[in-house]
C-alpha cells in the first residue's frame, strides 16, 4: 500500500506507554507514518520539520501530562497554528479532570479523549474514525484510504461527491 | 467661703427637713399635709402628671423606670431629706420614674402654692427650702457621675467578655477544622491502605509472572531455534536490554534506514532502528543491499522476538513501578498504630515524592540528603507534613520550577528543609501562614490544603519540634522542620 | 510521488511537452493534402489526445483548452480568420479557350482552384501557353467567365469556411449537455434525499436471502440506478451495501470476490442503458445529431437495454461460476427510512414524471432535452436543491463533454476527420470487420483512458467514414456510433479503467488479477455480443 503524506503524531513522555501506543497503531502505519515526541518541545520541532517537508499531520495524540507542560495547553497552542487547524486532536489521559477536558474541547477543538488504560480496539477505532473525517475533509482522492479507514463512511462521501462519471 | 457655709447642712439634710417640718407645722399660712406611706405604696407612677412635691422625712423611696422588656429597673434610692417628684413638679412634664416606698415613709406633701410660699417667704424657711433644693440637686449630680463611671466599667467588662467569647469561638472552629481534617486524613489513609493492599496482590502476581516469563521465554525460543542460526534468542535479549536513543538521533536513524530500504514498511523500520548500533550492523549484513521477500520475512520473524524482549522489559519495569508505588502507599499511610518509632526520615521523604510524582512531573527535584540518624517519630504523621509542604511548594510554583529538599543534623536537632523556586512568601503574610485559614490557593483547592501548614505545625509540635518559614535569598519560600534527636 | 517539475510526474511532463509539440507540429511541417484550417485542427486534436492520455492537466481543463483554441484559431471571429476573404479574380477571355489569369493562381500541378461556394473549391486543369510576370495565358476548356479563380491557392480560406465562435462555445448548451444537466440534478437530489438508498432497499427485498439471487438483485439494482445516476455514485453506495454482507462471510470464502466485483461490473454495464447513463453516450448522440440522426430516449433504450440485460445475466453467471457462494443464505440488513418531507416527496414526483416522460419520448414526441429542463427548473424552484447543491454539480464533466463535442465539430468542419481516415483502405473492410475494429479499439482505449475521452476521440472517425463515403452502402453511421458508445462502457479490466472499478478495488477485498480476469472475459464477450446485436438486432430496430 502506498504510504500517504499524512502523519500521526504521538506525544508521550513515558517510553513504555509510547511503545504501546505505537505498537497498537502499527496497522495504520502502512498508510499513515507515525512520528513520536517525548516532550512538548520535541513535538514542536517534529511539527516544524514535517511542515517544512510539506507533509500533513492528520492526527495528534497527546498525553495529558508532559514534563514541564500540560497536554491540554499544548493542544490549544497547536490548534492556533493554521496548518494544524484541520488536524484531529486526541488527548490521552489518566485523569479526566472535567475542567481540563472542557478547556481542551472548547479551545483546541479536542476531538476525543482516550482514558488510560485503553484497549487496542478502542484506540484504533477512535483514530480510524478521526482520520476518516480528516481525509474526507482534506483530501481530494479518498479512494486510497478505503482499505485502512472506515470504508462505509468513505463510500458514502464518494457517493455524495460523484454526481457524474468522467 | 460658700463651700464652708454649705458644708455643715449638706452633711445633715434631716436637720433641715426637721426644721422645715417644724416650721410648717407651726405656721398657719401653709396647707401642708403630712403623709405616711406603707412599704410598696406609691408616691406616683411613671407617666403621671405631678402637682405636688414630697419632702421625705422618714423611710426610703425607690425610684424605678420600666424598661423595654416590661421589667422595671431601679434607678435610685431616696433617703430622708430628699425631695420626691421635684423635677416633674417643677417642669410640669409627666413623671420620669415611679416612686415607691421601699420602707414605711413619712413625708410632707407640698402643693404648688405652698412650695412658692416657702420660696418667697421672708423668713428662715426660704433659706431652708433653698438649702434643701440645692442639697437635692447636688445629690442627684453625684448620683449621675457615679452612674457614668459605673456604665463605663460595665462597658469595659462587656468588651472583655465579648473578646473572650470570640477567641473561644475561633478556637472551637479551629479545633473542628483540625478534627475534620484529621478525620479526612485518617479516612484517606485507611482508603489508601486498602487500595494498596488490593493492588498489591495483582501487582505481585504480575511481577512473578513476568519474572517467570523471563525465565521460560529464552528456553522456548531456544527450543524453536536449536542451532541458534536464526538468532532468535540473541534478538530477544537485545530487546530485553533495549536502550532508548535520544529522539533526534532515533529519528535520524529511521530516516536513514528509510532511504536505504525504501521497500520496507515504516513500522518495521521503526522497530529495527530502535535496536542498538551493533544489532543494526548485524541486521544490515543479513539484509544486504536489496533484501528479497525471504530476507524480509526472516527479518519480520527476528523482530517478533526483539519486540517480545522489549515488551517483556516494559512489562517488568511497569510492574516494578506499580510495586514501588504500592509499597510507598503502604508506608506513607502507616497511621495504623500512631506510635513513635525510630525512623529514617529519608524513606518517608522518598515515598512521599514517589506518590506525588504526578504532581512533580514538571518540577525539578533536587535532593541534598546527608547521612542522618534515625529519629523517633510517628511516620504516618510526619509524612503528612512532607506532603503538605511539598504540595504547598508546588502550588506556589504553579507546578513548574525547582524543588530542593535538604536534610542534615547536629548534636541536638535533625532538620529537613523544603525550598521552592516560587515567588516566596509575602512578608506581610509571614506571621499568619501557620494560621489555619491562611491559603494562597484558589477556592477550589484540593483536599485539605487550606489548613495544611497549621496541621503540619501541630504535628511538628507534637514531636517536640519546630517548623520555620523564611524566604530564601534567591527567592522562593523555604520551610524547615526541626526535630529533636 | 508528487514531486518533479511543476509538480508533475515524469509521464505527465512528457505528455505536456508532447502535447505542446503536437499542437505546433502540423503548422511547422505542413501537409500538402490538408488545408491550413485542417492543419490547425490537427494540431489541436493531437494536443488534446495527448493531454487526455497523459493528463498533465485535468481532462476537463483539456476540454476547455480545446474550445478556447478553436475559438481563437478556427472561428470566423478569431484573429486568424477575422476579416479574411478568399482572394479571387475572374479569368479574362482572350480568345476561344484562351484565358488570362493571375500567375499566382497557377499551381505546380498545372491546375487552378475555382471557388464554388464558401469553403468549397473545384480543381480546373489548365495548359499554360505563356506567362509574363503578373499574368499568364492559359488554355482550358472548363473555365468560364463566371469562375472565381483563387488567386492564392495556399490561402487559409481555401476549402474552409470558418464557423462562428458561438458554434464552439455553444456546445456547453448543446441539447445533450442539457439532458445531462437534468440527469445530474436528479441524481444530486436523489443522493441528497437518499432516494437511491431507499430504492435499493425496496428493490432488493424480493430477491430473498439466497446468495445467488442476492447477487442478481444487487447487479440489477446497481444497473438500474446507474442507468439514471452516475456509475460512480451508484457503485459507492452499493459498496456500503455489500460491506456488511462480506463481513458475515468466512474469511476464506471466495464468494466475496464475486460480490465485490458484481458492483463495478453492473454499474459500468448499467450506464449503457439510457442516454444519460454515462457521458460517452452523450458524445455519440451529440455527434450523430450533428449529422441529422436524432435518437430519442426511447430509441436508445430499445437499442441498448437488451444488450445490457444479456451482459448482466452473463456476468452474473460468470461471477457465480468463478466464485461460488460458500453458504446457503445470508441476511441483507438494510436500514433506513423513507424520507417523507415535502421536499423529498416533491423530488419523488419530479423524478417519476421526468423518467416517465423520457422513456416515453416516442409516444409524445417531446425531446428528452426539453424534458430535462423539467427537473432543472422544478428542483430549484421547489428549493429541493439549493445554491450550494447547484455549485456542487459536476460542471467539469459537462465541460469535458462540451469540449469533446466541440472537438468533433472542428474536426469535421476543417476536413480533418476526412483526411485522417483517408490513409486506410476502408473499402476493403466489410461491415463485420468494421464493427469488430471499432468495438475492440474502443474497449482497448477506454481501459486506459476515460470512457468519455475515448468516445470523443473515436467519434470523428466514425463521422468521417460517413461523410467521405469510402465504405459505401455497407456503412451504417448510427450502428457504428452505438458500437463505440457501448464498447466504451464495457472496458473494465483495470482499476483505473472506470471509477467504479477503482472504488471496488480500493476496498481491498478483491485482487487486481480477479478484476483483470473478469474484465477480459466481459470485454471479449462484450465484443461478440456487440457483433451479434450489430448483425441481427440493431439493423431491425434502427431501420
Amino acid at each position: 500500500m502506498e504510504t500517504s503524506d499524512i502523519y500521526i503524531l504521538c506525544i508521550e513522555d513515558e517510553q513504555e506507554v509510547l511503545d504501546a501506543v505505537v505498537r497498537d497503531l502499527e496497522k495504520l502505519e502502512e498508510q499513515f507514518p507515525i512520528e513520536t515526541a517525548i516532550s512538548a518541545e520535541e513535538a514542536r520541532d517534529v511539527i516544524n520539520k514535517l511542515m517544512n517537508e510539506g507533509k500533513k499531520i492528520g492526527l495528534i495524540l497527546c498525553d495529558h501530562i508532559l514534563p514541564g507542560e500540560n497536554g491540554v495547553d499544548l493542544l490549544i497552542e497547536l490548534h492556533q497554528n493554521e496548518k494544524l487547524h484541520a488536524s484531529k486532536k486526541v488527548l490521552l489521559t489518566g485523569q479526566a479532570g472535567l475542567e481540563d477536558t472542557v478547556k481542551a474541547l472548547n479551545k483546541a477543538r479536542l476531538h476525543h479523549y482516550i482514558a488510560k488504560p485503553w484497549t487496542k480496539e478502542d484506540l484504533n477505532q477512535v483514530v480510524i474514525d478521526l482520520l476518516t473525517d480528516y481525509v474526507i475533509d482534506q483530501e481530494e482522492d479518498i479512494l486510497p484510504f478505503m482499505r485502512t479507514l472506515d470504508a462505509n463512511k468513505l463510500s458514502e462521501s464518494i457517493r455524495r461527491r460523484s454526481v457524474s462519471d468522467e | 467661703m460658700i463651700l464652708n457655709f454649705a458644708k455643715n447642712w449638706l452633711q445633715d439634710p434631716t436637720r433641715i427637713t426637721n426644721q422645715i417640718a417644724r416650721y410648717l407645722e407651726q405656721s398657719e399660712e401653709f396647707n401642708e399635709e403630712v403623709v405616711n406611706l406603707n412599704k410598696e405604696e406609691r408616691f406616683f407612677s411613671e407617666g403621671d402628671l405631678n402637682d405636688s412635691v414630697y419632702i421625705l422625712l422618714e423611710g426610703t423611696v425607690e425610684l424605678s423606670k420600666s424598661a423595654q422588656n416590661g421589667r422595671s429597673i431601679a434607678i435610685d434610692w431616696l433617703r430622708p431629706g430628699a425631695l420626691v417628684g421635684l423635677i416633674s413638679f417643677v417642669t410640669g412634664e409627666p413623671v420620669l420614674t415611679t416612686a415607691i416606698a421601699a420602707s414605711p415613709c413619712k413625708a410632707i406633701k407640698l402643693g404648688e402654692e405652698d412650695f412658692l410660699k416657702i420660696q418667697q417667704s421672708k423668713s428662715e424657711i426660704a433659706l431652708l427650702g433653698q438649702q434643701l433644693i440645692i442639697g437635692n440637686l447636688i445629690d442627684r449630680y453625684h448620683h449621675v457621675v457615679s452612674v457614668h463611671i459605673e456604665l463605663e466599667s460595665i462597658n469595659d467588662t462587656l468588651e472583655r467578655e465579648r473578646n473572650h467569647l470570640q477567641e473561644a469561638l475561633r478556637q472551637l472552629e479551629d479545633t473542628q477544622h483540625r478534627l475534620v481534617s484529621q478525620e479526612k486524613m485518617a479516612t484517606l489513609g485507611q482508603l489508601v491502605a486498602g487500595i494498596a493492599h488490593e493492588i498489591n496482590n495483582p501487582a505481585a502476581a504480575m511481577l512473578r509472572s513476568s519474572d517467570n516469563l523471563l525465565d521460560y521465554l529464552p528456553r522456548i525460543i531456544n527450543e524453536a531455534d536449536k542451532d541458534k542460526t536464526k538468532n532468535y534468542e540473541k534478538f530477544f535479549r537485545i530487546g530485553l536490554r533495549r536502550k532508548i536513543r535520544d529522539s533526534d538521533q532515533q529519528r535520524e536513524k529511521l530516516s536513514e534506514w528509510e532511504k536505504a530500504y525504501p521497500k520496507l514498511p515504516r513500522s518495521l523500520l521503526r522497530k529495527i532502528t530502535s535496536m542498538n548500533d551493533e544489532a543494526l550492523d548485524f541486521v544490515k549484513s543479513q539484509l544486504g543491499k536489496r533484501p528479497g521477500v525471504e530476507q524480509i520475512e526472516q527479518l519480520e520473524n527476528i523482530i517478533l522476538f526483539y519486540e517480545s524482549g522489549y515488551f517483556l522489559r516494559n512489562l517488568q519495569s511497569s510492574t516494578k513501578r506499580i510495586g514501588e508505588i504500592v509499597s510507598s502507599l503502604k508506608n506513607y499511610s502507616r497511621q495504623d498504630k500512631g506510635q513513635f518509632e525510630k525512623t529514617d526520615l529519608r524513606d518517608g521523604l522518598n515515598d512521599t515524592l514517589l506518590l506525588l510524582s504526578n504532581r512533580l512531573k514538571k518540577v525539578e527535584v533536587i535532593l541534598n540528603f546527608s547521612d542522618i540518624p534515625n529519629v523517633n517519630v510517628i511516620s504516618g504523621e510526619i509524612n503528612q507534613v512532607w506532603t503538605n509542604l511539598i504540595i504547598n511548594a508546588c502550588d506556589a510554583m504553579n507546578d513548574r520550577g525547582e524543588l530542593v529538599i535538604t536534610c542534615d543534623h547536629d548534636d541536638k536537632y535533625l532538620w529537613v528543609s523544603i525550598k521552592d523556586s516560587g515567588p516566596g512568601i509575602n512578608p506581610t503574610a509571614m506571621h499568619e501562614i501557620f494560621k489555619p485559614t491562611f491559603t494562597t490557593k484558589q477556592k477550589n483547592s484540593s483536599f485539605g490544603l487550606g489548613i495544611g501548614l497549621s496541621i503540619s505545625q501541630q504535628i511538628v509540635h507534637k514531636h517536640g519540634g519546630e517548623i520555620k518559614a523564611r524566604n530564601a535569598e534567591d527567592g522562593g519560600a523555604e520551610f524547615t522542620v526541626y526535630l529533636p534527636l | 510521488m508528487k514531486s518533479g517539475f511543476l509538480g508533475l510526474t515524469p509521464i505527465q511532463l512528457t505528455g505536456l511537452i508532447l502535447g505542446i509539440a503536437g499542437l505546433f507540429l502540423p503548422l511547422l511541417l505542413p501537409i500538402a493534402t490538408l488545408s491550413t484550417a485542417g492543419q490547425i485542427g490537427l494540431g489541436i486534436f493531437i494536443m488534446a489526445a495527448i493531454f487526455w492520455m497523459f493528463e498533465p492537466i485535468p481532462i476537463y481543463a483539456t476540454s476547455m483548452l480545446v474550445i478556447f483554441l478553436q475559438v481563437l484559431m478556427l472561428s470566423a471571429q478569431g484573429p486568424v480568420y477575422m476579416d479574411s476573404e478568399l482572394p479571387v479574380s475572374n479569368p479574362v477571355e482572350l480568345r476561344e479557350q484562351n484565358w488570362q489569369i493571375p500567375t499566382e493562381a497557377l499551381r505546380d500541378d498545372g491546375t487552378v482552384l475555382v471557388s464554388v461556394e464558401p469553403g468549397e473549391t473545384q480543381t480546373v486543369s489548365v495548359q499554360v501557353l505563356d506567362r509574363n510576370g503578373q499574368h499568364a495565358i492559359v488554355q482550358s476548356e472548363e473555365l468560364t467567365t463566371g469562375h472565381n479563380i483563387v488567386t492564392n491557392p495556399d490561402h487559409r480560406l481555401v476549402n474552409y469556411q470558418p464557423n462562428s465562435y458561438t458554434d464552439y462555445i455553444g456546445t456547453l448548451a448543446n441539447p445533450i449537455i442539457i439532458l445531462f444537466l437534468g440527469g445530474f440534478m436528479l441524481a444530486e437530489a436523489s443522493v441528497k434525499y437518499n432516494l437511491d438508498k431507499n430504492l435499493t432497499r425496496y428493490l432488493l427485498g424480493p430477491f430473498g436471502t439466497r446468495p445467488r439471487f442476492i447477487v442478481l438483485g444487487l447487479m440489477l439494482v446497481t444497473a438500474v440506478l446507474s442507468a439514471f445516476m452516475s456509475n460512480t455514485a451508484t457503485a459507492a453506495m452499493m459498496v456500503t451495501v455489500i460491506l456488511p454482507i462480506i463481513a458475515q462471510l468466512e474469511p476464506e470464502d471466495r464468494f466475496k470476490f464475486g460480490l465485490a466485483l458484481a458492483i463495478p461490473i453492473a454499474a459500468n454495464i448499467g450506464g449503457i442503458t439510457t442516454p444519460i447513463g454515462t457521458p460517452p453516450n452523450a458524445i455519440v448522440i451529440a455527434a450523430l445529431t450533428e449529422y441529422g440522426i436524432d435518437i430519442s430516449f426511447t430509441d436508445w433504450i430499445i437499442i441498448a437495454a437488451p444488450l445490457v440485460l444479456v451482459m448482466l445475466v452473463f456476468s452474473w453467471w460468470l461471477l457465480l461460476t468463478l466464485f461460488p457462494p460458500g453458504s446457503n443464505r445470508f441476511d441483507l440488513k438494510l436500514e433506513g427510512k423513507l424520507n417523507l418531507s415535502a421536499k423529498a416527496i416533491g423530488l419523488y414526483v419530479i423524478f417519476g414524471v421526468t423518467v416517465l416522460l423520457w422513456i416515453t419520448e416516442n409516444q409524445h414526441g417531446i425531446p428528452s432535452s426539453m424534458v430535462a429542463f423539467l427537473p432543472v427548473a422544478a428542483l430549484v424552484t421547489g428549493r429541493i436543491l439549493n445554491k450550494n447543491d447547484i455549485r456542487k454539480l459536476p460542471w467539469d464533466v459537462l465541460w469535458l463533454m462540451a469540449g469533446g463535442i466541440s472537438l468533433g465539430i472542428g474536426m469535421s468542419q476543417t476536413g480533418l476527420a476526412e483526411w485522417m481516415i483517408s490513409g486506410l483502405d476502408w473499402g476493403a473492410m466489410g461491415y463485420i470487420t468494421l464493427v469488430l475494429a471499432f468495438s475492440i479499439v474502443a474497449i482497448a482505449m477506454s481501459n486506459f483512458l476515460s470512457n468519455t475521452v475515448t468516445a470523443t476521440l473515436l467519434m470523428p472517425m466514425v463521422i468521417s467514414l460517413q461523410v467521405s463515403g469510402v465504405m459505401g452502402e455497407s456503412f451504417n453511421l448510427l450502428i457504428t456510433g452505438i458500437v463505440v458508445a457501448v464498447a466504451c462502457s464495457l472496458a473494465m479490466v483495470l482499476p483505473i479503467s472506470t471509477p467504479p472499478n477503482a472504488i471496488a478495488m480500493s476496498t481491498g477485498i478483491i485482487r487486481t488479477k480477479d478484476m483483470a480476469k473478469m474484465g477480459i472475459i466481459v470485454g471479449v464477450t462484450g465484443v461478440l455480443v456487440i457483433l451479434a446485436y450489430a448483425v441481427f438486432y440493431w439493423p431491425i430496430v434502427t431501420s
